[in-house]
């Protein structure tokens, strides 16, 4: 356990400034935008005023911090979806970068004294950690876009918004932080599948090399086929299915459990007896 | 310790900041809403549900309502979207899940909620395949009946190939009902009478009756026929006529409310709707006939046609509760109701007719018909307000369908600080209004 | 004592390692001798477990390997093993985190000896100072045997002799080595046994100081006789 926290330390803190760069463009390009949406909200009032003599409030509505985040939910979404291409690649380089380059840490990673089941873990949760913590970024953000609203706003004109509501105007949050925290867990929960058979397939690669690359493909597309076989089969638009709705969802919950022990399995199991420097 | 505080931070930090906005609810702005009794008894609104929106802030949260307080829609999970969907029928029903329970294997791959007889010995599933061609002509329907016997709970599938003559193009299985050791399968069938897709066709009832024990088609009728007019508003030699009439015939079986009770009796009913174009513009005539079914005596009978002022309306409901037909009347002004017995073919008292003003609303947004009871969703005015639209009150009514008696008038209003109440009861649109079955 | 016994590996359909035995003795400097792709690497990858054999056995002080060895045995490739972005001393750290062998008074020792500034960063070494970091790492544990894979290769000529001085210290003394190389001929004096690997077999395995006083044949002059065979 030690070992293994020492060891996902260590693989958090080889990523960290790429990860403290990841949160940086975050926080800068969106509250610019939320800056620049606020400006240009109060200049448009001003110039209402200076034409027409008359009080901007009888034209326009209140400002709204959600109604911003809403119109600038295109800069909110390129720092995301900018993050997610990051650590998409990173699941890959987490690996590849112990292997590849003049120097080769695989070596002595593969050569500790502790269980290596430990780098298998500390490679994954060091993932899911970087995943999380810019999750929980975003959510610090969003207040923080709101003070910065209300300093611009004049106070006579801003409407009281709240997070959850600001939040939910950009459609992209509605899949990485959905209202109900079942859906969180659903749609992390496949995240985190995904995770643990490209792993399988990224050390299949590693133990059997370019036939591996043959397995690893294969490894993967079966899982995914194996995931969304129940979907097609016994789910959507078949009410005259011969499952009842728990049993298909048993079977769903069972294939999915079947797919994280064999893809942890195996991980572990290339790791130990198959792979090589 | 020390140079491991980044990973702690980190760690600590991203479990604060999602637990946060877990914790912390995730509905926003969304507000609780309530119904105040204002008359009557709460129980009688117990199945009572509201649906809307609430519309405040940006975009709009859907929500239901009820005595209970209020629920907000949350959206489905991916997997729920899914698995779950499509699947109403043994999730929507009472009285079909109660059969699940009992007969989980038997109620396996039933999608059709009107395909179902139960009664304390017999429990039937009964439906109508049609096959698709291989050549043009080579329609072929089969009847699939599985029959469980509750003292032994042996299922007896039977199997029986119909001869339709016609050339059926879609075909419905409405009602199954026992009488004696004769199970009626009643279905609407749509058959072609001409040579091509796109030509005339026609619609009727058959009633299949079939033999319990033996499996054995006895006999068969065909009950209500109408045939359905080719549109055709282009007038001879393509030039547009100066006055063109389009009529579409619809039928439709009510059967017993309780789908897993049985009933002597079925009611058809035709509806019939007329649009003619003249120079004035486009008129819609809507006419409906109802007639009783006895499967029985084998007779057909039809019912009184309601006083004229009725058909006036544009939303109608129905319902047959034992021997009870009661058919609802709505539209914004107004709701009327007119029952009728079935057994006898007439009509149950006189017709009732109630304004939205005599139970204080000025406008009808939704009616529903569920078991003797008339729920109502409607809009109050108070008077003290200036513009309409401050004004709004949204109430719900539920009434007795016999005698029209008020049972219970219940507002929604904000549930939470009265100084917000006129604020937030504005941005609460409810639109239906629904009951559960049982 | 490490030991492999009929140790079969293949690599791309050709085996690398076609039935290998040898022995390497604490106390004893044994060097594994081959031309160029004679599978020199793969045999300490072997041991260290970090190419996976199929066939054969390996065994450490008489047991089967297991990761009890990474305490016992410690493996000093011909390159860097550290993440770049690491400052040396992080590296240090990292080893003393995991290994209970690691003697930290020793590391701090030959970072002196070898004249190595701590706080520089790893991926900035050159090549020489990178083999003596290596060193440092190999040496620094408590550990009974030093794997060393071709340690003096492009090396200049200063930190070569700074190397070979750790060879004749007690730093070796007490432990095994097993060493490839394949210039011989710059550490031929240092050697307590030689094995010769062609075909992936151990083509010759003898002690050096016998085959001098009793054949009169250097290492050079074995190694010619068994290539010209």
């Amino acid at each position: 356990m030690r070992n293994y926290l020492k060891l996902l330390h260590m693989e958090i803190h080889r990523f960290r400034y790429i990860l403290f760069a990841l949160i940086g463009l975050t926080a800068l390009v969106q509250m610019c935008a939320i800056a620049f949406n606020a400006i240009g909200e109060v200049n448009k009032r001003n110039a209402y005023f200076e034409q027409t003599g008359r009080a901007p409030e009888e034209f326009f509505a209140a400002m709204s911090y959600t109604r911003a985040v809403q119109e600038t939910q295109f800069w909110f979404a390129v720092p995301v979806g900018l993050s997610i291409a990051v650590l998409v690649i990173y699941a890959f380089l987490i690996w590849y970068r112990d292997w590849f380059g003049r120097s080769t840490f695989a070596y002595r990673l593969l050569s500790l004294p502790s269980e290596r089941r430990n780098v298998y873990f500390a490679k994954l949760t060091a993932i899911l950690t970087f995943v999380f913590v810019l999750i929980g970024f975003q959510l610090l953000l969003m207040p923080i876009g709101r003070a910065i609203f209300a300093m611009i706003a004049p106070a006579d004109q801003l409407q009281p918004s709240y997070i959850a509501d600001a939040i939910f105007a950009n459609q992209v949050f509605k899949i990485l932080l959905p209202r109900s925290f079942a859906e969180f867990f659903v749609n992390y929960g496949l995240g985190i599948i995904s995770l643990l058979v490209l792993f399988a397939s990224i050390l299949l690669e590693r133990s059997y090399r370019w036939l591996g690359i043959v397995y690893g493909l294969a490894y993967a597309g079966f899982c995914a086929l194996l995931m969304v076989y129940p979907l097609l089969a016994l789910g959507r638009n078949y009410s005259a299915g011969y499952f009842y709705t728990e049993e298909a969802y048993a079977i769903q919950m069972a294939i999915d459990a079947l797919i994280v022990v064999s893809s942890v399995w195996l991980g572990l199991h290339l790791l130990k007896k198959k792979v090589s420097v | 310790m020390k140079r491991y505080l980044l990973s702690m931070a980190l760690g600590v930090f991203a479990v604060g900041s999602i637990g946060a906005y877990y914790a912390s609810g995730t509905e926003g702005d969304a507000p609780r809403y309530k119904l105040v009794t204002l008359e009557g008894d709460a129980g009688e609104a117990a199945k009572m549900r509201l649906s809307g929106s609430y519309i405040g802030g940006v975009g709009s949260k859907a929500l239901e309502l009820t005595v209970d307080g209020t629920n907000y829609q949350l959206t489905q999970s991916f997997y729920e979207k899914y698995l779950k969907d499509n699947r109403y029928l043994t999730s929507r029903y009472e009285d079909m899940k109660a059969l699940k329970r009992e007969h989980r294997d038997f109620m396996r791959a039933r999608s059709n909620v009107d395909s179902f007889y139960k009664d304390s010995e017999w429990l039937i599933y009964a439906d109508i395949f049609l096959y698709g061609p291989r050549g043009v002509y080579d329609w072929r329907t089969e009847l699939k009946m599985d029959v469980l016997e509750e003292a032994t709970g042996r299922v007896n599938e039977i199997r029986i190939e119909l001869n339709v003559a016609k050339q059926v193009s879609w075909l419905r299985v409405e009602d199954v009902q026992r009488i004696g050791d004769e199970v009626h399968v009643l279905s609407q069938v749509r058959y072609r009478t001409g040579p091509t897709a796109d030509g005339p066709s026609a619609v009727e009832f058959r009633d299949y009756i079939v033999d319990l024990h033996t499996g054995e088609l006895l006999r068969e009728a065909a009950l209500v026929s109408e045939e359905l007019a080719v549109s055709d508003s282009a007038g001879p030699g393509g030039a547009l006529a100066a006055q063109s009439v389009t009529s579409e015939i619809s039928l439709s079986a009510i059967s017993s409310e309780v789908r897993s009770q049985p009933s002597e009796y079925v009611v058809l009913a035709t509806s019939k709707s007329e649009q003619s174009v003249n120079e004035d513009g486009k008129e819609m005539k809507q006419t409906r006939r109802f007639a009783v079914f006895s499967y029985r005596t084998g007779k057909l009978t039809p019912l009184p046609e309601p006083s004229p002022g009725l058909s006036a309306y544009s939303n109608i409901q129905s319902e047959l509760s034992g021997e009870l037909f009661t058919i609802l009347y709505s539209d914004r002004g107004s709701l009327a109701i007119a029952r009728y017995n079935v057994a006898t073919g007439a009509q149950e008292q006189g017709e009732l007719t109630l304004t939205a003003e005599q139970f204080g609303g000025q406008s009808i947004h939704s009616v529903s018909l569920a078991q003797n009871r008339v729920y109502v969703l409607l809009t109050t005015v108070s008077s003290n307000k200036t513009r309409i639209s401050d004004g709004r009150q949204l109430a719900a009514v539920v009434l007795d369908a016999g005698s029209g008696e008020l049972l219970y008038k219940g507002e929604a209003a904000y549930d939470g600080p009265a100084e917000k109440a006129d604020e937030f009861r504005k941005n609460l649109w409810l639109t239906n209004v629904n009951a559960d079955r049982p | 004592m490490i030991e492999l016994k009929g140790v079969r590996k293949r690599y791309r359909g050709r085996y690398v390692l076609n039935g290998l035995s040898f022995t390497a003795e604490k106390g004893n400097i044994t060097c594994l001798i081959g031309m160029n792709g004679a599978g020199k690497s793969t045999v300490m990858k072997a041991i260290m477990g970090l190419v996976p054999v199929k066939e054969g056995q390996i065994l450490v002080n008489g047991k089967p390997r297991g990761r009890w060895i990474y305490e016992k045995i410690s493996f000093v490739p011909d390159h860097l093993t550290m993440p770049l972005s690491m400052k040396m001393s992080e590296g240090l750290t990292f080893m003393a985190d995991f290994y209970a062998s690691w003697n930290a008074e020793r590391a701090a020792e030959l970072m002196r000896f070898f004249r190595l500034e701590p706080g520089e960063k790893i991926g900035n070494l050159s090549k020489g100072t990178a083999a003596k970091y290596n060193l440092v790492l190999g040496l620094a544990p408590n550990s009974d045997y030093v794997l060393m894979d071709e340690p003096f290769s492009g090396i200049d000529l200063f930190s070569r002799e700074m190397i070979a001085d750790v060879f004749s210290s007690d730093l070796i003394e007490e432990r095994g080595v097993l060493l490839t190389t394949h210039e011989i001929g710059e550490v031929e004096h240092l050697i307590d046994k030689a094995v010769i690997l062609q075909n992936g077999k151990a083509e010759m395995e003898f002690d050096c100081e016998t085959m001098r006083s009793e054949e009169g044949k250097s290492i050079v002059d074995v190694m010619r006789e068994v290539y010209s065979r």
